[in-house]
């Protein structure tokens, strides 16, 4: 910058730090100096220029919801190509398993029992007003609002987005969201959580992941979910059985 | 499934930024079935899958920054200027393959709905151009400015960033802000893309 107060002037203008004179006089001083209207054209370019940033954040964003793809096979991995293939064909088939699990039974068990005015750990009413939104919203099936709601603390608020995830077909983001909870144990939320991240992990076609953690789910005997992940797991092996044929 | 949204009210989310924005470009992603149509087309123009997925990004990316810049005038509804940018940006992304002329003309063979075509390339030139040169701003820089100026609020960039506080996140953004006027003065043939 070849003057490196008006910068600092110009920023302190666009930031709102200047008193009202102030102000009035920048406004006045950029309409007669010549300087500082050179200055404060090059900060406007500057703020033009964010856009390619914003294009980064937005293509980031776009990337961060889309399910894992397969990749550009190599031609020695035909036959994994072909298998890969046949088990989607299969897993379509078994699209309404986690729907059925998914939104009905989860939103049953969990969310018809919250006590709607529950509060958040910080005790702040803040965070409670925002969870009740999000199952104000889950409950009339806006899933979008409940993935945009603003982040809160809460187990719930996981349990809900990760379900509206599941909703919106993107597996990988309801397992993720699973994950904060199991990761951190927040119970009792650890048993729908671990559920989801099976359901989330399965329509993602994360199939290693789901196989893993249903057979880890099955080793607990008292397990809420221990009945559907059976289920799944004899419709994931029974599409396995058919490929194999 | 969810809500479905006027174009109206969908310019009025993205121009309003931050969450708001987030929740029509994750509508438009999703719902507006608009996906199909795009990869349709860039699959008959000689793109595969991935190709098509990637142009299906980069012009909701472009949709957004022209509403909120005001390029896109409302001369037509978005699924057309939607479907506008996404088949130039193909054709501009096809330039290069030995098949260009082949792709034209399939295009050309079926349908001509281009809006402003030059516009959107002159953009997408300009914003590949620069963004070899920003690469000087820093990683941090750029997200914190990228967040800014889509209008998410400073408590939203410290979440989504991982800044403890939003006066950190104002401060750095400061910082970020004279970074760049900096090298924009430096700079001055930048200006010209602009």
């Amino acid at each position: 910058m070849k003057n490196p107060s008006y910068t600092d002037k110009i920023l302190a203008y666009q930031e709102g730090k200047l008193s009202q004179k102030e102000k009035a006089d920048f406004e006045a001083e950029l309409l007669s100096n010549p300087q500082l209207q050179e200055a404060y054209q090059n900060f406007q370019q500057s703020l033009e220029l964010t856009e390619v940033f914003a294009f980064d954040h937005l293509k980031q964003k776009l990337k961060s919801w889309e399910e894992p793809r397969v990749k550009r096979m190599h031609p020695l991995k035909l036959a994994a190509l072909a298998a890969t293939f046949l088990l989607i064909l299969g897993l379509a088939g078994l699209s309404g398993i986690w729907q059925r699990f998914s939104s009905g039974k989860l939103a049953s068990r969990y969310y018809t029992e919250i006590p709607v005015n529950i509060v958040s750990r910080n005790g702040s009413t803040d965070a409670n007003a925002v969870l009740l939104q999000m199952e104000k919203d889950f409950q009339a099936d806006k899933f979008g609002e409940v993935l945009e709601t603003q982040e809160i603390e809460d187990p719930r608020a996981y349990l809900l987005k990760a379900q509206a995830a599941l909703q919106f077909g993107n597996g990988a983001e309801a397992a993720n969201y699973a994950n904060l909870i199991i990761s951190r144990q927040l119970n009792p939320y650890v048993e729908a959580a671990e559920w989801l991240f099976i359901l989330g992990k399965t329509q993602s076609r994360e199939t290693d992941f789901a196989k893993a953690a249903i057979d880890s789910l099955l080793q607990k005997e008292e397990h809420p979910f221990r009945e559907e992940a059976m289920q799944l797991q004899e419709d994931l092996n029974s599409t396995w059985r058919k490929f194999a044929r | 499934m969810t809500s479905s949204y006027s174009d109206i009210e969908l310019i009025r989310m993205i121009r309003s930024g931050g969450k708001q924005m987030e929740l029509a470009m994750r509508y438009w992603n999703s719902h507006s079935g608009i996906r199909e149509k795009l990869d349709s087309w860039i699959r008959k123009a000689g793109g595969t899958k991935a190709d098509s997925a990637d142009i299906f990004q980069d012009s909701i990316c472009y949709l957004i920054l022209n509403i909120r810049n005001g390029k896109f005038e409302g001369a037509s509804n978005l699924q057309t200027y939607f479907m506008a940018i996404g088949k130039n940006l193909w054709l501009q992304q096809s330039r290069r393959s030995q098949h260009y002329q082949r792709i034209l003309n399939s295009v050309q063979a079926e349908e001509a709905t281009v809006i402003n075509p030059e516009h959107i390339l002159m953009r997408a030139e300009q914003i590949n151009r620069l963004d070899q040169l920003l690469q000087l701003t820093g990683d941090a820089c750029r997200k914190v400015l990228g967040m800014w100026s889509l209008n998410f609020s400073m408590r939203e960039i410290a979440r989504e960033l991982g800044y403890k506080t939003e006066a950190v996140v104002r401060k750095k953004k400061h910082q970020c802000l004279k970074q760049l006027m900096k090298l924009t003065a430096q700079n001055p043939e930048w200006k010209k893309g602009l």
